[in-house]
């Protein structure tokens, strides 16, 4: 049983026109066969009228209207009668009860109007705990929001943003795990469902307005703003389909409010995030939104480290939230090496405790967590750290001190070692936007690296199995990039199965089978040389053998032996006496072309290792 | 003198234009606008201007259709006055 609202003299005419239309229904009359399905339909339209709708009114012209009592017992009051409790209080009409039920898959226009007015006088805190309520109140503000007209009406009546939206947040907050004891993520999900509708409305109201593109401030897209918590704002425009400047703009606005803004004081709410130790931030709930468009979160990590980089570290309960946002803003792929150093640089100057840097990292609570953030920013600019490039305006001291600060820590340089992927992404993207690396660079690169991940307080010591084998890892794909031939204007360009053929011999495709032997780092070092050394040397003999430099059927040359004592020395012995026995001669094209290479690495690294001990000292 | 089919099919068309008229002038299609909701409103108000509104919408169909048969019939009442005697036929 429903209710109906009317204005009496309206049903009398409305009567009257019906018990007229009737009369005439009642006259018409039609043989022709031609009009058969007309007459059909003066029939059931005259019997309805006659049965169903001249009753109805006549019954609420005959029947006394319920009292204020009875309206009230009857539940005037609840929010699925918002429009009858309009009607009958704010323009004085008459109350019965109604046979039917309401549809609530329809939402009138009457009826978007009157929920506005009478979301404004509702009691937001007992609402937002309300499941029964919460679920109605989302499917009518869906519907309402997937129509402009109906969401113009509705903002036309409502102005109640900040009240409503500030208890609708608190509680999203209190079953988000803001309170532990009451986390229940079906409820914050009825929550949400309530401010997705409320901002599907309000997104119809931007987009008459001229659309996201005239969205200046968080103002413009948040009504209310100064009186609403940014965490509700957050949840408001979390559910808003923004993207871009746009979005930046009013993520930053509100994260910047979220800073700013004092505990809640007094004892009656609407609490916030900052009144809670535990749950989400408003960060959390900007940053997937922000995350979900690359263009958006490049511009948004640029926007935070320039206005406060208090906003990346301090904003979100999930740091990975805020880390992903960097490792996107520093992808070779999406930005180039300026752009990556203007994130980068000013963070490591930050975590390294740098007097002059622009981000104070002791006022934002130091989180473990970022040092190993902190190796995954690195890894595709490695040349950038090392003695190759100086793009970054830094003095190769400043590079390796870099470097070492980041490898120092276990967890960062597991982080490093483990997007080894990323490393030789860099080296590739790096090989097509210079003149192509060299490989005296690369095995430059390699010594610094292998140095400082082993001359810490590992040098000598035993090194873990784990770590050799990421050391290895990240020295064999480095390696093999440029052996397979993928770097262009290198001396060595061959077929990817040659290289293929030469890794598998020297074991690159897993690590060295060093049994039970003690490794230690230094020693670990010219294992991957003495390696990298050997599978050089294979492909560059391979490659004069084409070209006509050396005859078919050369003897190959040697392996390096993981097992020696000194690999690397062991190697390059062997390599000497290989020459000599094949007859390449000293000052030859092809003992140019192989020492050029061969040599690159071993004395380059050991160049390097001279470079990295004097900053390790 | 009798009437001949193609008079017959032209007063059928006469019938069905002022049906079609009269259908045309009917309170009924109006009524929706006077069961609105400056009227009433609630379940049984709004099933009510519903119901109307539907039924506007199929007598105006059922307007169209008739006004299509007589049209019909009209063309087929010319095509049989053009068309030559039936030889043997009176």
């Amino acid at each position: 049983m429903g209710l109906l609202a009317y204005h009496p003299e309206e049903v009398g005419r409305l009567h009257l026109a019906m018990c007229r239309a009737l009369d005439e229904l009642r006259r018409l009359s039609c043989h022709d066969p031609a009009a058969a399905d007309a007459m059909r339909l003066v029939r059931t339209s005259a019997a309805q009228l006659e049965t169903v709708w001249l009753p109805l009114a006549f019954r609420l012209l005959t029947n006394d209207p319920l009292s204020r009592r009875q309206r009230s017992d009857v539940g005037i009051g609840a929010l699925d009668q918002s429009l009858i409790k309009v009607m009958a209080e704010g323009y004085g009409w008459s109350v019965q009860t109604d046979p039917l039920q309401d549809d609530t898959s329809v939402v009138t226009v009457e009826e978007a109007r009157a929920l506005g007015a009478m979301l404004n006088n509702v009691e937001p805190q007992a609402l937002a705990q309300d499941p029964e309520r919460l679920a109605w109140l989302a499917q009518q503000l869906s519907i309402i929001g997937a129509d402009p007209v109906l969401s113009r009406e509705f903002l036309a009546n409502f102005d109640n943003w900040a009240p409503l939206c500030n208890w609708l947040g608190w509680a999203h907050l209190l079953y988000s795990g803001g309170d532990p004891m009451q986390s229940d993520e079906a409820a914050a999900e009825r929550v949400n469902g309530v401010v997705d509708g409320l901002a599907a409305i309000q997104w119809q109201g931007i987009v008459a307005s001229g659309g996201p593109a005239t969205i200046a401030a968080a103002s413009d897209a948040v009504p209310q703003l100064d009186e609403m918590r940014p965490y509700a704002a957050a949840l408001l425009v979390s559910n808003m389909p923004l993207t871009g400047v746009p979005l930046v703009t009013v993520a930053i606005d509100l994260m910047q409010r979220y800073l700013e803004q004092p505990m809640t004081s007094g004892t009656d709410g609407p609490w916030s995030d900052k009144d809670f130790n535990s749950g989400p931030k408003t960060g959390d709930l900007l940053l997937p939104l922000i995350l979900c468009d690359r263009g958006t979160t490049i511009a948004y990590v640029r926007a935070a480290i320039v206005t406060d980089p208090l906003l990346l570290f301090a904003t979100t309960t999930d740091h990975s939230l805020q880390q992903a946002a960097l490792l996107t803003a520093v992808d070779p792929l999406f930005v180039d090496s300026a752009e990556a150093a203007a994130v980068i640089l000013p963070l490591l100057a930050g975590f390294m405790g740098d007097d002059n840097a622009s981000i104070d990292i002791s006022r934002y609570g130091f989180d473990p967590d970022w040092h190993a953030v902190l190796g995954a920013l690195v890894a595709p600019w490695l040349l950038e750290l090392t003695d190759v490039r100086d793009t970054w305006g830094l003095t190769p001291e400043q590079r390796v001190a870099l470097l070492e600060f980041i490898v120092r820590d276990d967890a960062a340089m597991d982080a490093l070692l483990a997007r080894s992927q990323a490393i030789v992404d860099g080296l590739l993207i790096d090989a097509a936007q210079h003149d192509a690396p060299d490989v005296d660079a690369v095995a430059g690169m390699l010594g610094t690296l292998l140095q400082l991940f082993v001359g810490e307080a590992t040098r000598n010591e035993e090194i873990n199995l784990t770590q050799w084998e990421l050391v290895w890892t990240l020295t064999s794909t480095v390696i093999g990039m440029f052996t397979g031939g993928v770097a262009s204007g290198l001396a060595v360009d061959l077929g990817a199965s040659v290289a293929q053929q030469v890794a598998a011999e020297n074991g690159w495709f897993g690590a060295p089978d060093v049994g039970r032997a003690t490794l230690t780092a230094g020693r670990a070092r010219q294992v991957v040389f003495a390696n990298a050394a050997a599978s050089v040397a294979a492909v560059v003999t391979q490659r004069l053998v084409d070209d006509g430099l050396l005859p078919a059927g050369i003897e190959p040359p040697p392996s390096a032996d993981a097992t020696a004592t000194n690999p690397d020395s062991d190697y390059r012995r062997a390599y000497a006496d290989w020459k000599q026995r094949n007859g390449i001669e000293p000052g030859s094209e092809a003992a140019r072309q192989l020492d050029e290479m061969v040599e690159a690495f071993v004395p380059a690294a050991l160049v390097n290792e001279h470079v990295a001990e004097k900053v390790a000292s | 003198m009798s009437a001949t089919p193609a008079d017959l099919l032209r007063q059928r068309a006469t019938v069905l234009r002022n049906f079609a008229s009269r259908l045309q002038r009917l309170d009924l299609l109006d009524l929706y606008g006077t069961a609105g909701p400056g009227t009433w409103v609630g379940p049984s108000p709004q099933a009510c201007v519903d119901d109307l509104h539907a039924r506007r919408s199929l007598l105006l169909q059922a307007i169209e259709d008739l006004q299509r048969d007589a049209r019909r019939f009209e063309r087929i009442a010319a095509d049989l006055d053009a068309a030559p005697p039936i030889p043997g036929a009176r």
